[in-house]
């Protein structure tokens, strides 16, 4: 493998890594086709994300909140009974700090993916989104990032939300970074 | 008490091709791994400097202690089959002319375990429990893991 490079975390790969053999690679081609129907749970979960609501799904038999919603309960084998609107704020059940984007290119400073625990939904019932806010650098992300930590949604305006989970810019310490 | 969609302006369907070409590395302890499969014909191991816990597949970091793990060892046969299914199609869906057992195997002091074909045993005698070691491709490799099989040890 090439020597590594210094100014950016990680361990870099040139091209010429792979044709000459310094890196081993799998190599594959799949035919990827996909037509994806949001069904009815996520359709009205991604309503609710336009309208700046995030909508759970309660089942009276369990008594679970479930967020993304399902429409049926994996605990008491039933469909579930109502939905719920639930609070903007949560914890962070675990966290990551990413110098790379999700095309593989480098980043100067990290992106922070996280899974929010949503508060009102059951324990371990988590969306996985960002956190923002929480510094520029890995130091200043470690020291302010902490699993637990209690975190609010930062919505984009009203006027520019699509239905998508993007609707949510990111997910910031309560009262600011 | 059901609920449908009433109106298509509710339907929310994408319609996509994924031009998902890949090119995957292995980093560095994968690496590590498929160039001791290659050239050496065993399974390696990395283990925590700390903790001593021992990863198959090998990784770079010791998911509990967070530290870097440089040590690699070859795991000890025989690893034995903790869970297995046969498949009976192709990736393609076409049907196949023999089923194949596939097998996860894990090595006793080991943590974690490796997915590969159950070879040289009759898809109606496979049993959790059973015994096996790896047979390992290295006249023709791949460097994948199509060069890794399980046979009965």
């Amino acid at each position: 493998m090439s020597a590594m490079n210094t100014e950016l975390r990680g361990t870099s790969l040139r091209e010429a890594d792979i044709r000459e053999g310094r890196a081993l690679v799998t190599e594959w081609h799949p035919k990827a086709l996909y037509k994806f129907d949001a069904g009815i749970a996520v359709g009205q979960f991604l309503d609710g994300l336009k309208e700046g609501k995030l909508l759970g799904r309660k089942c009276n038999a369990s008594g679970r909140v479930v967020i993304p919603p399902r429409m049926f309960c994996e605990i008491s084998f039933q469909r579930s009974d109502e939905w719920v609107q639930l609070a903007n704020t949560g914890t962070v059940n675990t966290f990551s700090v990413s110098f790379v984007n999700w095309d593989a290119s480098r980043r100067e400073t990290p992106q922070v993916p996280a899974v929010v625990d949503i508060d009102g939904t059951n324990p371990n019932m988590g969306i996985l989104h960002l956190l923002g806010e929480v510094g520029e650098t890995l130091d200043e992300v470690l020291q302010r990032v902490k699993v637990g930590m209690a975190v609010e949604a930062v919505w984009k305006p009203a006027e520019q939300r699509e239905g998508a989970i993007t609707d949510i810019l990111y997910f910031r310490p309560v009262g600011g970074g | 008490m059901h609920e449908y969609l009433t109106r298509s302006d509710q339907l929310r369907q994408v319609h996509g091709d994924w031009q998902v070409h890949y090119r995957y590395t292995y980093g560095v302890a994968g690496e590590r791994f498929f160039r001791e499969l290659k050239d050496h014909g065993h399974l390696v191991a990395s283990t925590c400097p700390k903790t001593g816990k021992r990863y198959l597949p090998p990784s770079l970091y010791c998911e509990d202690t967070f530290v870097e793990m440089t040590e690699y060892s070859p795991v000890q046969s025989p690893g034995t089959v903790q869970s297995f299914t046969v498949l009976h199609d192709s990736l393609e869906n076409e049907p196949l002319a023999e089923p194949i057992v596939v097998a996860f195997v894990e090595f006793d002091g080991v943590s974690g375990g490796l997915l590969a074909p159950l070879r040289d045993v009759k898809p109606d005698q496979v049993k959790i429990g059973l015994k096996v070691k790896p047979a390992i491709d290295t006249k023709q490799p791949t460097n994948s893991m199509v060069d890794l099989a399980w046979v009965p040890a």
